[in-house]
């Protein structure tokens, strides 16, 4: 509730009005920042952040060359204080091999990133500049913060958890499954599982909103799983030139968003599906 | 009604699985290349897809990652270095290192046969199929981009331009130019080594994927 209000109430915090701010509103800005705070920045980013000072935040649409039919937009966000770079995707377009229009409600990150060269001329970019220490208190109050998806979309996970669960890729399984789903972020459509019987990280993503058919349609394409206990190593230097691996670091903040602030289900493979009371509380 | 000459229903499954099958064979080079190819970039309605152009594209520049591991390795690197094995064949190129090697999930069997995981083929026999429905459009143009960029490659060494060739400088520093590796596009993926993050302004993100050029002067 506290959260709520905090973010609500974030739009007086602003100091200067960018010329297009409907583009990108300040209640929305919040929303990246809390994403960034729970899947990308650590204990060396904030620190940067001067409290009684201003957080700048640089946008500007990049919309690259698109196909003819297809009306998404770009943007671009830089936030100077933190050394980040943010890319947004709003997607627009008609899949009509399918039959289905991918869209987002709003624009949705795509990748974030911290960057060491900055462009030197910012005059391309419109300007917000949000009171930081009201961002900081805001991230503190939502730093455990956990949207779960709702019932419809629990079941629609049971459902592609327990086909996953017995497909080609993964190994035998026997008796029930635990698994955990990380909270969802407004700003991603990223959905990330971890399959604890197999030591197993899933992520579900999609150009599409989570809630739409549209996503469904795509949910077996858009699979990626890492093995947590093949897959890990400390530095990609380990193995020069190869894709095969992700990082302890990411990996054990993928785990804490799972386990620590994720919904736990346990799923039968081959069982029909039912949900216990009470089984889905963290 | 129902088919019951065996020719007659042989002709009609030979029918339907070519109309489904818009990649060569995988068990071909020339397949297993375009396998590969496919599975490392998006089509539409898949995180990353940024357009057409854009997917047909980062195949491209994987080939010629492909192809300069194989045959362009720039002095004074081995190929040891670059493509972590010594190999005149371009499927040890792709293979080596096992299911957990330089290209995840792509690896010689027990039998020393090109192999694949499931999920790759999971994800290609869905590929292919959404390709087949309905009037032939953007995936069914991707997949048939890969297998021909595949099979020119393999039957006639043709190479599709190079966006990266002309590479002099990445993250600042002299580069060799031309794409050696390649990654998922976010700054926390990054092959180590002597690779050099080839920059947007220089075509290095494709398809959902960032290229790696290398340093000019080894460290």
């Amino acid at each position: 509730m506290i959260a709520r209000s905090l973010l609500l109430g974030f739009t007086a915090l602003v100091l200067a009005t960018p010329v297009r701010a409907e583009t990108l509103g300040f209640d929305y800005l919040a929303l990246v920042m809390q994403h960034l705070y729970r899947w990308h920045l650590d204990e060396t980013v904030l620190i940067q952040v001067d409290p009684t000072g201003t957080l700048t935040i640089h946008h500007r649409d990049t919309t690259p060359e698109l196909d003819d039919t297809d009306r998404s937009s770009y943007r671009e966000l830089l936030i100077p204080s933190i050394r980040y770079r943010v890319l947004l995707k709003k997607a627009d377009y008609d899949v009509p091999e399918l039959g289905i229009t991918i869209t987002n409600k709003e624009y949705r990150i795509i990748k974030a990133e911290r960057v060491d060269d900055w462009p030197g001329d910012l005059s391309g970019f419109e300007q917000v500049d949000l009171d930081a220490k009201a961002m900081m208190d805001y991230l503190f109050s939502v730093r455990n913060q956990r949207t779960y998806p709702d019932e419809a979309l629990i079941e629609r996970m049971r459902r592609a958890l327990r086909e996953h669960l017995t497909g080609p890729s993964s190994p035998p399984v026997q008796g029930p499954q635990t698994v955990y789903i990380a909270p969802l972020s407004r700003v991603s459509n990223n959905l990330w599982v971890y399959w604890e019987n197999a030591g197993r990280l899933i992520r579900y993503s999609s150009d599409t909103d989570l809630d739409t058919e549209a996503f469904w349609a795509y949910e077996k394409l858009g699979v990626r799983v890492y093995d947590l206990s093949t897959d890990v190593v400390i530095s990609f230097a380990e193995a020069a030139g190869s894709n095969a691996f992700v990082t302890r670091d990411w990996a054990a903040r993928a785990l804490f968003n799972c386990v620590v602030f994720g919904q736990r289900l346990i799923i039968t493979p081959g069982e029909p599906v039912a949900v216990p009371a009470g089984e889905t509380t963290p | 009604m129902p088919i019951t000459h065996p020719r007659l229903f042989m002709l009609l499954a030979f029918t339907a699985s070519t109309a489904l099958a818009r990649l060569p064979d995988p068990t071909t080079p020339a397949g297993y290349v375009a396998h590969l190819l496919v599975n490392e970039v998006p089509f539409p309605g898949e995180r990353g897809y940024r357009s057409e152009q854009d997917t047909a594209a980062a195949m491209e520049q994987l080939l010629h990652v492909l192809d300069r591991r194989l045959e362009r390795i720039p002095t004074p690197y081995t190929q040891q270095q670059i493509a972590a094995t010594r190999a005149n064949d371009i499927l040890d190129i792709i293979t080596v290192g096992g299911e957990k090697g330089q290209f995840d999930g792509f690896y010689r069997d027990a039998q020393g046969r090109p192999a694949m995981v499931p999920r790759v083929t999971e994800r290609i026999d869905n590929l292919n199929r959404i390709a087949s429905q309905g009037k032939p459009g953007t995936f069914a143009r991707l997949l048939t981009h890969a297998g021909d960029l595949a099979t020119a490659y393999l039957a006639e060494q043709q190479r599709p331009s190079d966006r990266h060739a002309a590479v002099s400088k990445a993250e600042r520093q002299p580069a060799t130019g031309g794409g050696y590796s390649w990654m998922t596009d976010e700054v926390r993926y990054h092959p180590g080594g002597n690779f050099l993050r080839i920059e947007d302004t220089d075509a290095g993100s494709l398809g959902g994927n960032r290229f790696f050029t290398l340093r000019k002067a080894p460290r």
